[in-house]
């Protein structure tokens, strides 16, 4: 009995973790999509093209 | 120093931790009395510290070398770290409370280790307020990053030194680290105890790059408004 519970607790932690891992991920991926936004913008500046 | 984006390492890191959280419930521990169960803790509680540890010696590397070049990233990246080890050192006092309980029967006892574990991170947040405090970009780098320098050293003393010479610390590890010497910890603790170390070190790292990341996007922002 008390075995199951334990094997409960650890995959609710695991679940837990794995949603934090995901949001993790999906922060990089928006970090990485503005880091090249701005890389073209200050590009543009540089050429003269966003004046 | 090119940043690294790679995503293998992150995922490595997220399948040591689930390994680490299925071994550290799961596998067998020693009974030992008085911890008993709770030794798994272990593998967060040390961990977490540990994690912690390491990413503050990143920040003193970066605000040794902002100091020496003066590059305003290297600032970025020691608050970006700073920042990590107080989530890391938040998370492993919280674990290290809860063990307290199981173990000594009190979330908290007036211990010199434990003192100088709080006041540490007492020290730390004094370095957030230090920021908060300069408004003038390059002093504020400056003063951060002597302030940074002092304030690992201090930290230092407070969980290192001065409960080793109080000597009355009910705390494992007055005279070295229980978990790191050979013989200290159990053969089949090991299998779970050095993934554990492995995995919070990259999470530290990869939460630390996340925020000098964002940072560095903020900055950037404001310098081409400016311009």
């Amino acid at each position: 009995m008390a075995e199951g519970k334990i094997i409960v607790v650890a995959l609710l932690l695991v679940i837990i973790f794995l949603g934090i891992t995901a949001f993790l991920f999906y922060l990089e991926k928006r970090i990485r999509a503005s880091e090249i936004k701005l890389k073209k913008l200050e590009e543009e500046k540089n050429t003269g093209k966003g004046k | 120093m090119k940043h690294i984006t790679h995503k293998w390492w992150k995922i490595t890191g997220t399948i040591l931790i689930v390994y680490v959280i299925a071994g550290g419930f799961l596998f067998e521990v020693p009974n030992l009395p008085v911890v008993q169960q709770s030794i798994r803790n272990i593998y967060f509680h040390v961990g977490m510290w540990f994690g912690m540890l390491f990413i503050l010696l990143v920040a003193l590397g970066f605000s040794i070398r902002f100091l020496l070049y003066q590059l305003p990233e290297d600032d970025m990246k020691a608050l970006a770290a700073v920042r990590t080890g107080l989530l890391f050192g938040a998370l492993g006092l919280l674990t290290g409370m809860v063990w307290a309980k199981f173990t000594w029967g009190a979330f908290w006892v007036n211990d010199p280790k434990l003192n100088g574990a709080a006041l540490g991170m007492l020290v730390y947040l004094a370095y957030m307020v230090l920021r908060g405090s300069v408004e003038e970009e390059e002093k504020r780098g400056r003063l951060a990053a002597v302030y940074n320098i002092f304030a690992f050293v201090l930290f230092f003393v407070f969980i290192m030194i001065i409960p080793r010479m109080a000597a009355a610390s009910i705390h494992p590890g007055v005279d070295g680290n229980p978990a790191l010497s050979v013989g200290d910890l159990a053969p089949e603790m090991r299998k779970v105890f050095f993934p554990a170390m492995a995995g919070w070190f990259i999470m530290a790292w990869w939460l630390y790059s996340l925020l000098f990341r964002s940072s560095r996007i903020d900055h950037r922002i404001s310098e081409l408004n400016n311009n």
